[in-house]
């Protein structure tokens, strides 16, 4: 691999927004109703811990790239080459391939059935994607300074839509909250299984980490980008619970869509619709990101192709496989199929390739 | 430079694909406005809707020229159909342009159908996503019909909107708030359970009648409005409510409360009787009063009086609803989220064994501008 | 790209002419040449000139008396005598004949050898200094850039008196040969910066340069951009602030206006007045400005997206008042608002093409009668008239006029969109746009950089001005040889110690 040119790297602050605008998605949208089921009330210790369990696994992500930083460029491709050879390296990358282009179908075409349950129902999967696939073909071409630009962006667009939260505060229950640790450690724990998913996407530093300038800096704000997402879902499950109450939240599939629908500003009406497009511009990022890793992966496995062309297939496989998904329930179906295996990649797949590391480390030791 | 034009032929190739949407332009479509559900038996209802007509007559436009194009000729529609229907379904064959129920501000339901029980309604306007969430809802003493679509009001505007102002403004003063976000709450809610205003058309004008009172989706009882005032007192914290009280026959004063705080407490959850403590505050004003009841020096007695009609009408309020049963003052919810682990099975039976007790202070802040 | 062609002078095939005989045969047969031998008691020469493009007044009173006196015996004398600074001596042909045609003496001792003087009497002409007319300000300087590069580069040099203040100059146009001057001041102005646009107007291939803004754009980064990118002054006061914060200028001859480069987004939405003002106030107006801009540019999209899907929006009470507004409009609000926008553009372009005084009555006539009429006629509504004519008038609230005109031309596809898509539509468009702008460079440099790559210093000018004394750093994007514009010590220092209490 060559060494990655200085006018391609994005300063340290990328490591804040990148893992950000991949982790906070649709799913924050059904995010409470979901994490609440088993525990409740007590849903926001759930969140909390699956939150503090990701800056574990954040740690133990840095620590793999900096321990590969000097045999060579310090992503997951190059690692796994290294530390299990040429061939079942490649395996495993088509592997990481297949969740990467899972994750950004999946976020895809959840977005397209939101678009098409709240504005318009007749709404084509085909042409919306392929319009939007153009928009990211667009950026992509730009390299990964624009995608890192609009990750910003979108994290930018997103504040007045969590703003909204404060129209929480008149209707509050603040009954709602109590008793406090109610529930056993049992369910708590099973919420915050569920609630990891809502985490997922803060691995695709892996794949970014070469091109980020002074890794130093960038580790700290690592951290601080995912506890900015943790305050953010710790807000939305316990503004849901003070607003909805048990009953109401477990019969509602989109909690925020719903809350949304209450909102009314003086001159505005319905704000649901325009939260849900705003909500687009966090799309935009997240297949962004995907396809770009894409590209660079199968420029890492086979360098006579081009990004930018390789971009183009990659572009059409993701609208034919968003299109091939037809209804909620195999929305839904292909979402858990992600989550689960996003779940055992970050929290079983990373630590194991820490360790395998550490063995080839050791194992190298001795025979040198 | 050929790629781009063909890139641009493309993309402009599937905006056009994307354009098959049908519209819903603003004077082309029915809007409602209310829906009305009258049951008549046997899982039948009489459903009406209406229509705002916006433009009365030619507009300025036109010059008064041609009829206006605008869409609503039609006010209203109504007819049989059957119970947990969609009106906009049933009427669409009815409406010269498309129905949209988009902005829907009122749904009223007559008391039989409200006996008869309002889940199938309120299941289908709850998925409807197109249905705003903060309509208001209303049981009415009466025909929902007649209230509707009746042609001797006083005033011009579009009843939907005239009764929808008259609820919120009232829910600002001695009606609890009540829009349907609210209702869904108490409904969906566990120990809970939910209410709303009742109407009726009196003459040429409606009027609030009291507060509905359900078990689930089914209709209880009702209470009236110097009542409300107490229930709402329980129920929240509010600040603009008038209560009449009479201190001795044939004699009032009016309090008008600036600020009322409710806090709860709660002892032995989960035991047969729990005992649960309201604690209200409530500081107000006179502004109407019998002559001579009231002055700097009298304030404090008739403080005390205030508060302890209050704390017995509260008490008789409570016990009344513990008698049948229902709770929406959603004690059983302040009963759990005082308890480590509620028991909820058998809550509807020792909610009628719960101990209520109501302490009430009144500070009388200001006795108006004259002695 | 078309600028990395092969540079314009070894391309260039019919200049110079081989000899000077050759060049004054071909000048010769035009009534304007003037071309003699004076012959003087002590002294012959071969005089000429072309007379359109000399001062002639000048010449007959400083000139031509020190060659007809005694004293001058030859060329080196008449070098010596003469009371004109940098008179030229020189054989190179190609002097010789771009001197000529600029409206320099040429003085040969035999008129088929090319050693000669060229002496310098170009004839000033062009208006006076005037006050700005599309930049205008209501406080501050009146000054504006006329059509002589000479004296806007005197306007700009006479508010940076400094030694560091350079000026070089090429010459652009195979046929113009226009000057072209890059001012900048030396070790502010970034290396590289410099480097990149003097290599960009070197190896412009064009027959004619006409003007600084034609210069822009046949320099810009990515030329199919609808958003200029490199900034339009024609304020000298605006041109020698950008260049104390390290930007370069770019003048051309005949130009009044003069390019500032590199420049981001937000530039184009400051107006000078911005730094007269207190700074909440002058924040406040920026703030404004952007709303307006925004406004303008969405507004009327919003309009059809709103009113022909998204009906669930309107608030409840307004929505009688666009109903009965539209209720004998017989067209879509796509039609109704395509519509409004061009006649509003026919005004606009009417307005500008015709004489002043002519144009003042159209925009009149335009405004009322046909807006009105068109209202009284049912053909668009008046709320939809209301929008319009406010988006029209937040248009011209931009200070730059060619960012205006982006402005307006921005509306057509969101409105295009927003019929296809509607809210939907919307969005997609303003991501294609935004994601346009994050691609987009000026000089190399990030087009929207205070918001992307995130600045903080450099946002304290951008959305809002805080107060001067806090803007101790200069524009970070420039990477300005000397970045600090204050020493913050110093200042702080200067300032004395706060009082430890009230009154104290």
């Amino acid at each position: 691999m060559k060494k990655i040119n200085e006018t391609h790297t994005v300063g340290p602050l990328a490591a804040f927004f990148i893992p950000q605008a991949m982790q906070i998605g649709v799913g924050f949208l059904s995010f409470a109703s979901v994490v609440t089921k088993a525990s409740g009330q007590d849903a926001w210790i759930a969140v909390l811990i699956s939150g503090l369990s990701t800056l574990l696994v954040m740690w133990f992500i840095l620590r793999l790239l900096e321990n590969e930083r000097k045999y060579g460029t310090p992503d997951l491709f190059s690692v796994h080459y290294r530390i299990f050879g040429k061939r079942i390296g490649a395996i495993l990358n088509f592997l990481s391939f297949l969740y990467v282009i899972g994750f950004s179908v999946a976020y895809l075409r959840s977005i397209i059935e939101i678009l098409q349950v709240e504005i318009f129902n007749q709404l084509s999967t085909l042409s919306f994607s392929i319009l939007f696939c153009l928009i990211v073909w667009y950026i992509v071409i730009g390299g990964i300074r624009n995608i890192l630009g609009v990750c910003l962006l979108s994290f930018i667009y997103l504040v007045p839509v969590f703003s909204t939260a404060i129209f929480v505060v008149p209707h509050a229950h603040f009954s709602n909250l109590l008793p406090i640790f109610d529930h056993g450690l049992q369910d708590i724990l099973s919420s915050s299984f569920v609630s990891t998913f809502a985490y997922l996407g803060f691995e695709f530093l892996l794949f970014v980490y070469p091109f980020i300038k002074s890794p130093k800096d960038a580790k700290k704000w690592a951290y601080f980008g995912l506890l900015t997402t943790m305050y953010t879902y710790l807000m939305i499950v316990l503004l849901s619970i003070l607003f909805f109450g048990q009953g109401e939240l477990q019969n509602t599939i989109w909690p925020a869509l719903t809350f949304w629908k209450s909102v009314r500003f003086p001159f505005l009406e319905h704000i649901d619709i325009i939260c849900v497009i705003i909500l687009l511009w966090n799309l935009v990022p997240v297949i962004s990101l995907c396809s770009w890793v894409l590209a660079r992966g199968i420029k890492f496995t086979f360098p006579n192709v081009k990004m930018k062309y390789s971009l183009i297939g990659i572009l059409i496989l993701t609208i034919v496989l968003t299109v091939l998904i037809q209804n909620g329930e195999q929305v839904k179906q292909v979402g858990a199929l992600i989550n689960n295996s996003g779940f055992i990649f970050i929290y079983l797949y990373i630590p194991l390739l820490l360790f395998c590391q550490w063995l080839k480390k050791i194992l190298s030791g001795e025979s040198a | 430079m050929k790629r781009k034009i063909t890139l641009t032929s493309l993309f402009l190739c599937f905006i056009f694909l994307a354009g098959c949407i049908p519209t819903s332009i603003i004077d082309d479509i029915l809007i409602i406005e209310g829906e009305g559900y009258d049951y008549i038996g046997n899982g039948k209802v009489i459903g009406t809707i209406t229509m705002p007509n916006f433009v009365q007559s030619g507009n300025q436009g036109s010059q008064g020229a041609g009829m206006p194009t605008t869409a609503s000729m039609i006010r209203n529609l109504s007819g049989k159909t059957y119970d947990g229907k969609s009106l906009v379904d049933k009427f669409q064959s009815e409406g010269q342009r498309v129905i949209r129920p988009g902005k829907i501000r009122l749904i009223l339901y007559n008391k039989r159908l409200a006996k008869h029980g309002l889940a199938k309604q309120l299941t289908f306007r709850n998925r409807d996503p197109d249905v705003p969430r903060d309509l208001n809802l209303a049981i009415v003493d009466g025909s929902c019909k007649e209230l509707l679509t009746s042609e001797n009001y006083q005033t011009q505007i579009p009843i939907a909107r005239y009764v929808q102002d008259m609820i919120i403004h009232n829910n600002e003063q001695n009606y609890p708030d009540s829009d349907l976000s609210t209702f869904l709450y108490a409904y969906y809610g566990t120990y809970m359970d939910p209410f709303m205003p009742i109407i009726r058309k009196k003459d040429d004008h409606i009027e609030m009648r009291g507060l509905a009172l359900f078990k689930r989706d089914k209709y209880v009882m009702s209470i009236s409005e110097n009542k409300a005032f107490i229930f709402k007192m329980l129920y929240q914290n509010f600040n603009q409510g008038v209560y009449d009280f009479q201190f001795a026959p044939g004699k009032h004063i009016a309090l008008r409360n600036v600020h009322t705080s409710v806090s709860y407490n709660v002892r032995n959850g989960n035991s047969t009787s729990p005992e649960i403590f309201a604690k209200v505050k409530i500081i107000g004003q006179v502004r109407q009063a019998y002559p001579g009841s009231i002055s700097k020096a009298t304030a404090p007695r008739m403080e005390r009086k205030l508060e302890r009609d209050l704390a017995y009408q509260a008490k008789k309020l409570v016990h009344q609803l513990q008698k049948k049963g229902i709770d929406p003052l959603q004690l059983g919810d302040q009963v759990r989220s005082f308890t480590y682990h509620f028991d909820g099975k058998s809550w509807p039976e020792r909610y009628r064994q719960a101990h209520f007790h109501c302490k009430i202070s009144v500070k009388i802040q200001q006795t108006g501008i004259s002695s | 790209m078309f600028w990395k062609k092969k540079r314009l002078d070894q391309v260039d095939p019919d200049t110079p002419v081989k000899t000077i005989a050759d060049l004054i045969n071909q000048l010769k047969s035009n009534p304007d040449f003037t071309h003699f031998k004076h012959k003087g008691e002590t002294f012959t020469c071969w005089v000429s000139f072309i007379q359109t493009m000399v001062d002639v007044d000048y010449i007959h009173r400083d000139i031509f008396p020190v060659l007809y006196s005694n004293r001058v015996h030859n060329i080196a004398d008449a070098q010596a005598t003469l009371p004109v600074e940098k008179i030229i001596r020189t054989k190179d042909m190609a002097v010789i004949q771009s001197k000529l045609l600029e409206g320099f003496i040429i003085i040969q001792e035999n008129e088929n050898r090319p050693d000669c003087l060229v002496i310098p009497s170009i004839k000033a002409q062009g208006r006076q200094v005037d006050q700005p007319e599309i930049e205008t300000s209501i406080i501050g300087p009146r000054e504006s850039f006329i059509e002589s590069i000479d004296a806007n580069i005197n306007l700009v040099r006479k508010r940076i008196p400094i030694p560091q203040f350079s000026v070089e100059e090429m010459r652009v146009g195979k046929m113009s040969r226009t000057r072209v001057c890059i001012l900048y001041v030396e070790g502010i102005a970034n290396k590289e910066n410099l480097n990149t646009i003097k290599q960009r107007i070197t190896d412009l291939e064009i027959v004619n340069l006409i003007d600084a803004t034609n210069l822009a754009l046949l320099i810009a980064d990515n030329s199919n951009s609808i958003f200029p990118q490199f900034l339009d002054t024609e304020r000298p006061d605006r041109v020698a602030g950008a260049m104390c914060e390290g930007k370069i200028a770019v003048v051309v001859d005949g130009s009044p206006t003069a390019l500032i480069l590199p420049s981001t987004i937000v530039e184009f939405f400051a107006a000078y007045d911005d730094y007269f003002l207190a700074w909440p106030i002058a924040s406040s107006y920026r703030l404004l400005r952007l709303f307006a801009i925004a406004f303008s540019a969405a507004s009327s999209a919003l309009y059809v997206a709103v009113l022909t899907y998204h009906y669930q929006l309107v608030p409840k009470d307004l929505m009688g008042t666009l109903i009965v507004s539209r209720s004998s409009v017989p067209y879509d609000p796509i039609i109704e608002v395509l519509l409004l926008e061009i006649m509003i553009e026919l005004l606009r372009e009417a307005g500008a093409r015709l004489p002043t005084k002519v144009g003042q009555t159209i925009g009149i006539v335009g405004g009322i009668v046909i807006g009105t009429a068109s209202v009284q006629a049912g053909v668009t509504s008046n709320i939809l008239l209301i929008i319009i004519a406010m988006s029209a008038l937040a248009a011209f609230i931009t200070p730059n006029y060619r960012m205006a005109t982006t402005i307006r031309f921005i509306r057509f596809p969101f409105i295009i969109s927003a019929q296809i898509l509607g809210l939907l539509g919307v969005a997609l468009c303003f991501m294609a746009f935004v994601c346009h702008l994050i691609k987009l460079t000026s000089l190399g440099r990030p087009f929207i950089e205070p918001i992307y790559p995130v600045r903080v210093t450099d946002l304290k000018d951008a959305y809002i001005r805080l107060p001067l004394n806090q803007q101790t750093m200069r524009p970070l994007f420039l990477r300005s040889g000397d970045a600090h514009r204050s020493n913050q010590k110093r200042l702080l220092a200067k300032k004395g110690k706060h009082s430890p209490d009230i009154d104290e």
